[in-house]
């Protein structure tokens, strides 16, 4: 998981990530606003993070939205095109967060979790 | 309150009895079952109800999204079960919506984290609506019930129904024909009415009635017939037996009478009373050894039928004499009885009359009318008799020729009746000292007389000492009138059969030789006959 390099959080838990991707808080612990970035749908890297984080497949998270739809509090992650496209929306905005492979990772982004780490 | 006696009323008020108390039963049972079940499913409806809802409740609970919360809540409680809806959730959320007093009925589901497991973000309580379960089970069973008693009242009805066809009809109308049938009157015993084919119970009932009805008619039929007979002959029979003016009567084994007639029991009754005075037959009759002698050889004999004979007997102070005939019966039936045990008939009737007149006649015929001594006819056949038994037991008799000395004298003096009564008295001395019945008194003529005993051994001095007394007897004087009386004397001649005489015409000569020697001797005395001497004087 990485923020923009100016975000004061310096680690998340593995809690406060799923509160922040599906939706139930809008902000950072720290009271800052929190803009998860999600990759393009039907990849193999989204379906991995979702499993990894919260042992749903994406057809079962994408449920879990449907059902939010309607009441309009929560809102989905922002989707984007590729890794590539998330680390640029990190690097501008210091509210983004984003989770890419750790082969992709570049010194222009704090990591403040890793999916492996348990 | 009084029940129909009718059967198919009484089957069916019974049969709709026990379907209205059963389905009672069974309906109390099921409605409370029923109750049970009805809010088992309804809360287990309400459980459903709240688990299809488990997931987005949890997630609105997660998110503590109220606007979720409130559609959760809003979209349980238009359901009719539940009364009141609570959804608690992460943030104090708290959505409590109707009545949520009721905490023992509470159903309550743990809403868990969506995506983290072991996680409680909040909880779900539902209160079902008691009320409205309740009702609603009691409707259902209410239904029930009542269809069950539709049910049983329907069925007792068709049974009831059917009983009547199939069962209380055809017996009524066999009842029906069956009292009209009087069993004291045969005629009346026809066949009863039966529908035409009926193969089942009743059917057979009424042909079994029929063929019994009809075997019993036969058979009274006949019975009375043949009683009718029976009676006109026993009345024929009774009216004999009754009216016979014979006595009749029958004894059994012991001679004892079992059965007797009018005109018998009139014979042995005695005037005033009003039984006779015993039933054993013997004692009846004077001769009860003799013709309890009789009646057993009777038995015994087989050739004897019957016996006739005349038996004197004693009712009260008359003496009768009855003619009796006694016969043996033989058994109808050919029974083989023992000899001891067969009936004897007795059919008497009185002929006192007869018989005295002929012992009157007899009488008259053997005895001389003055004297009533036998006369010489009867005398001499007795006589003969006397020595032929004499002979034949070795005893002796002793006869003596008796003739009156200085009769004519009297006669001639103080008349013939003089004369008579003086016959009559030495008759009437002689008998008194011959007055054995073997002893025999004869007047023999005029004024000769015989007398005859029979002795076991012949004792001159004993005889002599009689005929010594019986002269002494005569000598007595005889009183004629009140102011005359007369002597008599007699010459008595002695003899001894068989010792003087064998037969009865050499002892009667030898007799009267020794008499007429006593006469020329002086008279007045007695003699016993002697061969040699031809006379011996005492």
């Amino acid at each position: 998981m990485v923020v923009n390099k100016e975000n004061d959080i310096k680690t998340l838990s593995k809690r406060e990530v799923i509160d922040i991707y599906m939706g139930r808080y809008l902000t950072f612990p720290n009271g800052a606003n929190a803009q998860p970035l999600d990759l393009p749908a039907q990849s193999s890297l989204k379906n991995d993070f979702y499993l990894k984080l919260v042992n749903q497949d994406e057809r079962k998270i994408n449920a879990y939205w449907a059902r939010l739809l309607f009441s309009g509090r929560a809102k989905p992650p922002e989707a984007v095109e590729s890794v590539d496209d998330a680390l640029k929306k990190i690097k501008i905005s210091e509210f983004s967060i984003a989770y890419i492979p750790e082969s992709e990772l570049t010194d222009a982004v704090k990591v403040v979790y890793r999916l492996n780490e348990n | 309150m009084k029940i129909s006696q009718k059967l198919y009323v009484r089957v069916a008020i019974s049969i709709a009895l026990i379907a209205v108390l059963v389905s009672l039963a069974t309906s109390t049972v099921s409605y409370f079952s029923g109750l049970d079940e009805k809010k088992a499913t309804n809360y287990m409806l309400v459980r459903q109800l709240a688990q299809t809802l488990e997931k987005t409740a949890a997630i609105s609970a997660y998110l503590s999204d109220r606007e979720l919360g409130q559609e959760i809540v809003n979209g349980l409680l238009s359901n009719d079960l539940v009364k009141g809806v609570s959804l608690t959730g992460e943030a104090n959320m708290v959505i409590a919506q109707g009545d949520i007093n009721n905490q023992a009925e509470r159903i309550s589901i743990k809403l868990m984290h969506p995506f983290i497991a072991d996680s409680q973000v909040g909880s779900l309580n539902l209160y079902p609506d008691d009320q409205y379960i309740q009702q609603q089970a009691q409707q259902s069973t209410q239904k029930e019930v009542l269809l069950m008693l539709l049910h049983s009242i329907v069925i007792a009805f068709f049974v009831s129904l059917m009983v009547h066809r199939r069962l209380a009809q055809p017996i009524q109308s066999l009842t029906d024909s069956f009292a009209s049938i009087d069993p004291s009157a045969p005629q009346t015993m026809r066949m009863l009415t039966l529908k035409q084919g009926a193969r089942d119970e009743i059917g057979k009932l009424a042909i079994g009635i029929n063929s019994l009805m009809h075997e019993l008619h036969l058979t009274i039929s006949n019975e009375r017939e043949l009683r009718e007979k029976t009676q006109a002959l026993e009345a024929k029979f009774r009216l004999i037996f009754e009216q016979a003016s014979a006595g009749i009567c029958l004894l059994n084994e012991d001679n004892k009478i079992t059965t007797f007639n009018p005109a018998f029991a009139g014979y042995f009754t005695i005037t005033g009373k009003d039984d006779m005075a015993t039933l054993d037959f013997p004692l009846l009759l004077n001769n009860v050894e003799k013709l309890e002698e009789l009646l057993s050889e009777i038995r015994k004999e087989d050739g004897l039928t019957q016996i006739t004979l005349d038996i004197e007997c004693t009712v009260g102070a008359t003496t009768k004499w009855m003619h009796c005939l006694f016969a043996k019966l033989t058994d109808q039936r050919n029974n083989q009885r023992d000899e001891q045990g067969c009936l004897i008939e007795v059919i008497l009737h009185d002929v006192t009359e007869r018989a005295e007149r002929e012992f009157q006649t007899r009488f008259e015929a053997d005895h001389d009318p003055l004297t009533h001594l036998l006369n010489r006819r009867a005398g001499e056949k007795k006589l003969h008799k006397a020595l032929f038994d004499s002979m034949k037991s070795k005893h002796h008799l002793v006869l003596m020729m008796i003739d009156l000395d200085k009769f004519k004298p009297v006669n001639d003096t103080f008349g013939h009746e003089a004369g008579d009564k003086v016959l009559i008295e030495i008759a009437r001395r002689i008998k008194s000292r011959f007055c054995l019945s073997t002893d025999i008194c004869i007047r023999w003529g005029g004024d000769e007389f015989v007398v005859a005993r029979q002795i076991d051994h012949f004792d001159q001095n004993l005889s002599a000492i009689q005929a010594e007394g019986m002269l002494q007897d005569i000598l007595v004087p005889i009183k004629i009138s009140e102011y005359e009386q007369c002597e008599i004397g007699a010459s008595i001649g002695i003899v001894i059969g068989p010792n003087d005489g064998k037969v009865l015409h050499e002892l009667m000569v030898n007799a009267d030789n020794t008499m007429y020697q006593v006469k020329e001797k002086g008279r007045g005395h007695v003699a016993f006959f002697n061969k040699k001497k031809t006379i011996s004087a005492t």
